[in-house]
């Protein structure tokens, strides 16, 4: 049974790649910024995020579609990331990402 | 047309566009591509974050160009060395062939020097074991 209507599991489908698009983007600049002092936990954690970024919008291809809750989940990512911006102000890595 | 949108258009959009980007269509092509895609994209996260660091617009089609280039040749590679290693499965090396292929990013260069300076060293070794 489904909880939705289809007009708008496609409605949240395609407002998901908003947020999709802002963790994608910010992850891409950030890790344009790392340097090779940058943790390898740091390269993981923005590669992660591309590709949730990458893989919620392709997700319908194979029968998952984003719910309101997943769309909560990426918007609340984006959130986060927009908010750590100063800690990469400059495009500079913070000094908590580099190798110990 | 006075007001803010309604909320009927808004679901009404939402349906046209994802239409167009969910069709069959495109699933037909884009559907057995995801495994590819997905792992191209995070291999190609790995490449960016070694390079030095450019502009943005750069890093974006820097990104696009290494990510690109795994989806392309992956099939190809992983078809390839199943055919060659026949106890090995063409969907299981799709995803770490396209991981790899996607971190290689801009250093084609430094790859192939080093296949061919490996490919060298076998050539010495099997010289060395005929004589």
């Amino acid at each position: 049974m489904t909880m939705f209507a289809f007009s708008e599991t496609n409605t949240i489908a395609v407002l998901s790649w908003v947020p999709c698009l802002v963790i994608g983007f910010i992850s891409l600049c950030r890790l344009n910024a790392m340097t090779e002092r940058v943790a390898f936990r740091v390269r993981i954690e923005y590669s992660i995020y591309i590709g949730i970024a990458t893989l919620v919008p392709l997700g319908p291809f194979m029968g998952e579609w984003p719910t309101p809750l997943t769309f909560l989940i990426v918007s609340g990512l984006a959130v986060i990331l927009l908010c750590s911006q100063p800690a990469w102000h400059d495009d500079r890595p913070p000094l908590v990402a580099m190798e110990d | 047309m006075d007001g803010p949108p309604n909320l009927i258009d808004v679901v009404g959009l939402g349906v046209i566009v994802a239409g167009f980007f969910y069709s069959p269509a495109t699933a037909a092509v884009i559907g057995p591509y995801i495994v590819i895609i997905m792992a191209s994209v995070v291999g190609a996260s790995f490449a960016v974050a070694r390079r030095e660091r450019t502009t943005r617009a750069g890093a974006v089609l820097y990104f696009v160009r290494s990510s690109g280039i795994a989806i392309l040749l992956t099939g190809m590679i992983a078809s390839v060395l199943a055919a060659h290693y026949q106890g090995v499965n063409e969907r299981i090396l799709i995803a770490p062939v396209a991981l790899l292929l996607g971190s290689v990013g801009d250093d084609w260069g430094k790859v192939l020097r080093r296949l061919q300076s490996f490919v060298f060293s076998l050539l010495d070794l099997m010289r060395k074991d005929e004589k």
